[in-house]
């Protein structure tokens, strides 16, 4: 009886042990086509060789100079260019510390700039621009923004204007200290690298002896205190030009804050400025404002409107006042301007993602399962303010066959989505890893890879992508180029990675549409849930099955319609003969 | 005496057809009838009692399980549910519940408002009205496997169609049963909209009362399991 109880633990505690198999659950998530949580690999990861903070060796120079970690506490945007030889530059900014951190490819940091030269040679015949420059003086809380006359007059011997502008005849080697100016930036809160034709005084594009238009190499800052942005050469970051505040008639009344901004192939410069509702702010290239465009506008729900027409004047003015909102951030590619700002609230939250054509209008493609929006599920009501509403985007990022990715601060997660609206992958999220993305500032990519800005712990990370994610981008590139059979070829290594990647098997379904295979395509379209490809499948397919079969049905039923014709006219003849027969004899 | 155990001496062959004589004559011509003289044959369907119950719950019968084939195999472009998740049940349910909602809620209206409809009535001509949707339904289910997105309309007609001519016999046949005016049978269907809201409360009302009750019990039940044994 006793060995007969043993057995029954043991096969009890065998029982249990298969049962509760310690397994790690997967650790990524998606969104299938009707809006649930599917478990998904993460699309994006990040390794041990990709978390750069101030303790990591790479963060020292050959020189001994290293970023401080006093000096990099409120990192706020990092930008990352390629040269004409393939090399990548990173550049990070801390608007705490104001400096310019300069990093290879590879995050290696190469040296560091606190203030920018400012030579009068570059400033001859442009009194007017000087007279707007502003400059920092004193660091910490200390600190304040000052004219550029006035730190001539303060610091630099009580120069004036004339006097900066005579020390141009001078040779650069023999100037002394006091002869030397600097322009020191206040609150450095975006970077931005480009190339523009340079221009004579004329403002025609100088062209070199083959005929191609000679290009400056520049870095733009965002001097957030001082009202202006910056420009440097990118060489030998000499101050070449400074685009002051606004001082036109729609910009009268608002401060010009600027935060992050991008150039286009012409050299305008558009701006995110804090606090200005109306857009996103275009200058030309001289530093003239030009205008506001892509406008967040608000729209009003229908009770909203019926409830503010009941209400007195009174109770409109203490209602909290409903704004256009800001954008977060921006990108740019091919001419398209990507930018992601808030949502007005959860009623609204489609368009966070926009991008904007050169009219200013948001042409972004939305074909996905849902707009692209970041997390589709998230807390509605609650006390909590930091879980609340839709994601919170920060950063966005565009690669070379148009797939971008956002960053989302409220969640600390990558939501990558491709040219066609489909969310492809998620990565990321918060923690207490260094691996872990908390607050995201700044995301780039670099070929495939993404390096990410975290401003809560200080760190670059650069994201990796997953296996399955390289087959996904591999398969989205493809499909991007109109290359239909290969992108299937690597759908189908993406659903023998993951059978549950619904879109995968609409991009099979593309590939079997293409080559007129209509019935598989119209099973993969079914699977993947797409309608309308579906739609347009089975009309192919049903005029073909009607072009087969119509003309021998029809003659078929033209000759039976026919004969039965014929057949009746034959009898009703014959029977109408018996008839006046028969009447005939009844009369 | 001797007729009727002539009539109970039919032969099998003869029952046989006298059942398909019965279903011919009451579930489709009769109601056919209906639909197209609805005043007419609502009036033959109360006053010469030519209404059946068995009828009227086989209407019932074949909707739900019309319903739940339009569920099931209406076709993908207008359909793409997941067939994983179809629940019978609930689709039935989606015709049971209503219906008899209805009735109770219009016959509460009527007896406030003169009607001469009884409860059966309003049942059994509730009933005999899905004989236009039951074909809308079934001709729709063969329409959507035919259509592909941009004639997704015509399905829509179809069912729109049968939806209305559905509505249409319900509102002659109130009418007729109850012997009222135009006037009086608007005032009776808002009546019944509100006895309709008041049923309806009274269900989530008391579905939250038992909840409670249920929780109340549950927690009792709790602290003695806790604390003595």
């Amino acid at each position: 009886m006793k060995k007969y109880y043993k057995i029954m633990i043991a096969s009890l505690l065998l029982l249990l042990s298969i049962t509760f198999v310690p397994a790690k659950a997967a650790v990524g998530y998606n969104y299938s086509h009707d809006g649930r949580l599917i478990y998904s690999t993460v699309g994006l990861s990040v390794t041990a060789d990709g978390i750069f903070t101030v303790i990591s060796d790479r963060w020292t120079n050959e020189a001994g100079d290293k970023v401080e970690s006093e000096e990099f506490k409120s990192p706020s945007d990092l930008y990352l260019f390629t040269e004409k030889n393939g090399e990548d530059v990173i550049y990070i900014v801390d608007s705490g510390s104001n400096i310019l951190y300069v990093f290879d490819g590879d995050v290696n940091f190469k040296y560091k700039l606190r203030s920018f030269e400012i030579r009068p040679e570059d400033f001859l015949n442009k009194e007017e621009m000087l007279s707007k420059i502003k400059t920092r003086q004193g660091t910490g809380s200390d600190a304040k923004s000052i004219s550029f006359a006035e730190y001539l007059r303060t610091q630099k011997e009580n120069k004036r204007i004339e006097d900066f502008l005579e020390v141009a005849d001078k040779a650069y080697e023999d100037r002394e200290e006091h002869e030397k100016f600097y322009i020191n930036c206040f609150e450095l809160s975006g970077v931005y690298r480009s190339l523009r034709p340079k221009l004579d005084d004329n403002g025609k594009p100088v062209k070199d002896e083959e005929g191609y238009p000679v290009m400056d190499d520049l870095i733009y800052l965002c001097d957030k205190k001082n009202n202006q942005i910056v420009i440097v050469d990118a060489n030998n970051y000499r101050v070449v030009q400074v685009v002051p505040a606004p001082e036109t008639i729609n910009f009268s009344g608002k401060t010009f804050l600027p935060r992050k901004l991008v150039t286009d192939a012409k050299g305008r410069i558009y701006v995110i400025s804090e606090g200005v509702y109306e857009g996103i702010m275009m200058f030309w290239p001289d530093g003239e404002f030009s205008s506001f465009i892509g406008v967040n506008y608000v729209k009003l729900s229908f009770w909203q409107i019926f409830w503010r027409r009941l209400m007195t004047e009174e109770q409109i003015r203490r209602q909290h006042t409903i704004v256009n909102t800001t954008h977060t951030s921006l990108a740019i590619k091919n001419q398209f301007i990507y930018t992601t700002s808030r949502a007005i609230d959860d009623v609204d939250d489609s368009r966070m993602i926009k991008r904007l054509n050169a009219e200013g209008k948001d042409v972004l493609t939305r074909n996905g399962y849902h707009d692209p929006k970041g997390d589709l599920l998230y807390a509605r009501t609650g006390v909590d303010q930091n879980l609340l509403g839709p994601s919170r985007f920060s950063a966005i990022t565009v690669n070379d066959y148009g797939v971008y990715t956002v960053a989302d601060e409220k969640s600390g997660r990558l939501f990558t989505y491709d040219d066609e609206g489909y969310l492809l992958y998620i990565s990321g999220g918060r923690g207490n890893e260094f691996r872990d993305l908390n607050n995201p500032v700044a995301i780039c990519y670099q070929g495939d890879n993404i390096i990410a800005l975290d401003a809560s712990s200080k760190a670059v990370l650069r994201f990796v992508p997953t296996d399955i994610a390289l087959v996904i981008n591999k398969a989205v590139k493809y499909h991007y180029e109109g290359n239909l059979v290969a992108s299937s070829e690597e759908w189908k290594n993406v659903i023998a990675k993951n059978p549950n990647y619904e879109y995968a098997y609409i991009g099979i379904g593309k590939s079997l549409l293409n080559e007129k295979r209509y019935q598989e395509a119209m099973s993969y379209f079914k699977t993947g849930h797409d309608v309308k490809y579906y739609s347009k499948a089975y009309k192919l397919y049903r005029d073909q099955v009607v072009g087969k079969y119509f003309t021998p049905v029809f003659t078929v039923g033209a000759v039976l319609i026919v004969a039965l014709v014929a057949y009746q006219t034959y009898r009703n003849i014959r029977y109408k003969d018996k008839d006046e027969e028969t009447g005939e004899g009844d009369e | 005496m001797n007729e009727t155990v002539a009539v109970e001496k039919k032969s099998f062959g003869e029952r046989v057809k006298s059942f398909f004589r019965f279903v011919y004559e009451e579930g489709i011509k009769f109601p056919a009838y209906i639909l197209v003289h609805p005043i007419k044959g609502f009036d033959i369907f109360k006053r010469e009692k030519r209404g059946k119950m068995s009828i009227a719950i086989a209407f019932l019968l074949i909707l739900c399980f019309v319903q739940i084939l339009e569920a099931q195999y209406s076709g993908y472009i207008v359909n793409p549910r997941n067939v994983n998740e179809i629940n019978s049940a609930m689709e039935i349910s989606y015709i049971v519940v209503p219906l008899l909602v209805f009735t109770v809620a219009n016959w509460s209206a009527t007896s406030f408002l003169d009607g001469k409809g009884k409860m059966n009535e309003i049942f059994m001509m509730v009933c005999y009205s899905f004989f236009p949707l039951i074909f809308a339904k079934v001709f729709g289910i063969i329409v959507s496997n035919v259509i592909y997105q941009a004639e997704a309309g015509l399905y829509v007609l179809v069912l729109g169609f049968g939806s209305f001519l559905m509505l249409y016999m319900v509102f002659f046949g109130l009418i007729s049963i109850h012997e009222y005016g135009l006037l009086r049978c608007l005032a009776s269907l808002l009546l019944t909209l509100l006895a309709v809201l008041i049923i309806a409360f009274t269900a989530v009302l008391a579905y939250d009362l038992f909840q409670k009750i249920y929780g109340f019990v549950y927690t009792i039940y709790r602290e003695i399991t806790l604390r003595y044994i």
